[in-house]
C-alpha cells in the first residue's frame, strides 16, 4: 500500500507516534514512506515531541487516605447494611407491638363490655318539653285557659 | 451480615480477572482488595487528569470502586476490567463536568528529582503547562488523548469506554493531538522569543 504524506500525518494523529501500536497494514505503509520521504520523518519527530511533552505530566501517587477509603468499602458497606437492617427490624418490631396491643384492646373491649340497651330518650324529651312549656306559661306567653 | 474479611487465597497471579470479579460479586473482600490495588492508581490518575481537581478525582475513584464492589456482576468479560472501570470513572467525571463548577486547578504534586531545586521548578512548570494545555481541550478529546497516552488503552477500548465508534475516537484523537501540537509549537516559539 502506498500512502501520501497527508495520510501519514493523519495516521500519526489517529494512532500516535508509537508506530508499533498502529494497525498492521498502516504500519507497513507508514514505514515504507518513512524510508522514502524525509518530510515523513519530520512529522514523526513532531509527533514524538508531543508525546514527550505529554510525558512531562507524570502520574500522581494515590494518597494513603484514598487507599484506605477504597480498601474499606466492603467493611463500610457491610456496616451500612447491618445498620439499615437493624433499624428496619426495630421499626418492624415496634409496629407489630402496636398492632398487637390495638387488637388486644379491641378484643378485650368486645368481650368485657356490659350489654347496654339502646337508649330511649322519649321520656326525657317529653319532660324537657313540658318544663320549657311551663316556664313560658308562667311568664304569660301562652293562654292556658286559667287552669294550672 | 458480618464484616467481610480478606481471604488469603485471592491473588492476581493465581486468579484470572474473571475469577476475581466473580468472587467480588460473591462478596469476597480479598478478591476486591486485589483488584482495587491493581486499578486504583490508573483510575484515580484518569479522573485527576480529566477533572484537574484532587478531591473530586478522589471522590470519583472511590465511587468507581464502590460500584465495583456492589455491581461487579454487571461486568461482562468481553472487555477488560480496566476498560469497564474507566467507563464508570469517565461517566462520573462527565457528570461532574456537566455540573460545571469553577475551580482553580490544583498544584501539581511535587516531583521526585535528584537534580536540584531549579530543575524541580522547571519540571513542575512543564507539567503544569501540559495540564493547562490538556484542560483547554474539549472534554471528550481530553478523555480520548488521556486514555490512549496515559492509560494505555487502545482506540477500540476508548471507543468502548466512550460508547462511540472507533472512527469517532480516531477523529477525537486527531483533533486533540493537532490542537496540542499547535500549543506545543506556540510554547516553543514563545520560549524562543523570551530567551
Amino acid at each position: 500500500m502506498t500512502i501520501s504524506l497527508e495520510e501519514f500525518q493523519n495516521w500519526l494523529e489517529q494512532h500516535g507516534a508509537r508506530l508499533q501500536a498502529w494497525p498492521e497494514d498502516r504500519l507497513q505503509a507508514g514505514e515504507a514512506l518513512l524510508e522514502q520521504d524525509p518530510k515523513a520523518v519530520a512529522h514523526l519527530e513532531q509527533a514524538q515531541a508531543l508525546g514527550s511533552w505529554l510525558d512531562e505530566s507524570p502520574s500522581v501517587v494515590v494518597s494513603a487516605q484514598l487507599r484506605r477509603r477504597v480498601a474499606e468499602i466492603p467493611i463500610q458497606q457491610a456496616r451500612d447494611v447491618a445498620g439499615l437492617s437493624g433499624s428496619w427490624s426495630s421499626w418492624l418490631r415496634a409496629s407489630l407491638a402496636a398492632v398487637f396491643i390495638g387488637m388486644a384492646g379491641l378484643m378485650t373491649g368486645a368481650w368485657t363490655a356490659p350489654s347496654v340497651p339502646a337508649a330511649d330518650n322519649t321520656e326525657l324529651d317529653v319532660e324537657l318539653y313540658w318544663d320549657e312549656f311551663s316556664e313560658l306559661a308562667l311568664a304569660g306567653e301562652f293562654d292556658t285557659g286559667g287552669e294550672r | 451480615m458480618s464484616e467481610p474479611t480478606p481471604t488469603a487465597s485471592a491473588s492476581s497471579d493465581e486468579l484470572s480477572e474473571l475469577e476475581l470479579v466473580t468472587r467480588v460479586a460473591g462478596g469476597d473482600a480479598g478478591a476486591y482488595r486485589v483488584l482495587s490495588d491493581a486499578h486504583l492508581g490508573p483510575i484515580y490518575n484518569y479522573a485527576r487528569r480529566i477533572l484537574n481537581h484532587e478531591n473530586e478525582a478522589e471522590d470519583v475513584a472511590q465511587e468507581t470502586f464502590l460500584r465495583l464492589w456492589t455491581e461487579a456482576q454487571r461486568w461482562k468479560p468481553t472487555a477488560r476490567l480496566s476498560t469497564y472501570l474507566h467507563r464508570i470513572a469517565h461517566n462520573l467525571c462527565m457528570d461532574r463536568l456537566r455540573r460545571a463548577r469553577p475551580h482553580s486547578s490544583d498544584a501539581v504534586e511535587a516531583l521526585a528529582d535528584s537534580s536540584g531545586p531549579l530543575r524541580l521548578v522547571e519540571r513542575k512548570q512543564l507539567a503544569e503547562s501540559v495540564e493547562r494545555a490538556l484542560m483547554t481541550l474539549p472534554a471528550r478529546q481530553r478523555a480520548a488523548v488521556t486514555m490512549v497516552h496515559y492509560q494505555g488503552l487502545s482506540n477500540p477500548e476508548v471507543a468502548d469506554v466512550l460508547d462511540i465508534g472507533v472512527e469517532a475516537v480516531e477523529s477525537l484523537l486527531a483533533r486533540g493531538r493537532r490542537a496540542l501540537r499547535e500549543m506545543l509549537a506556540l510554547r516553543r516559539a514563545t520560549a524562543g522569543v523570551s530567551e
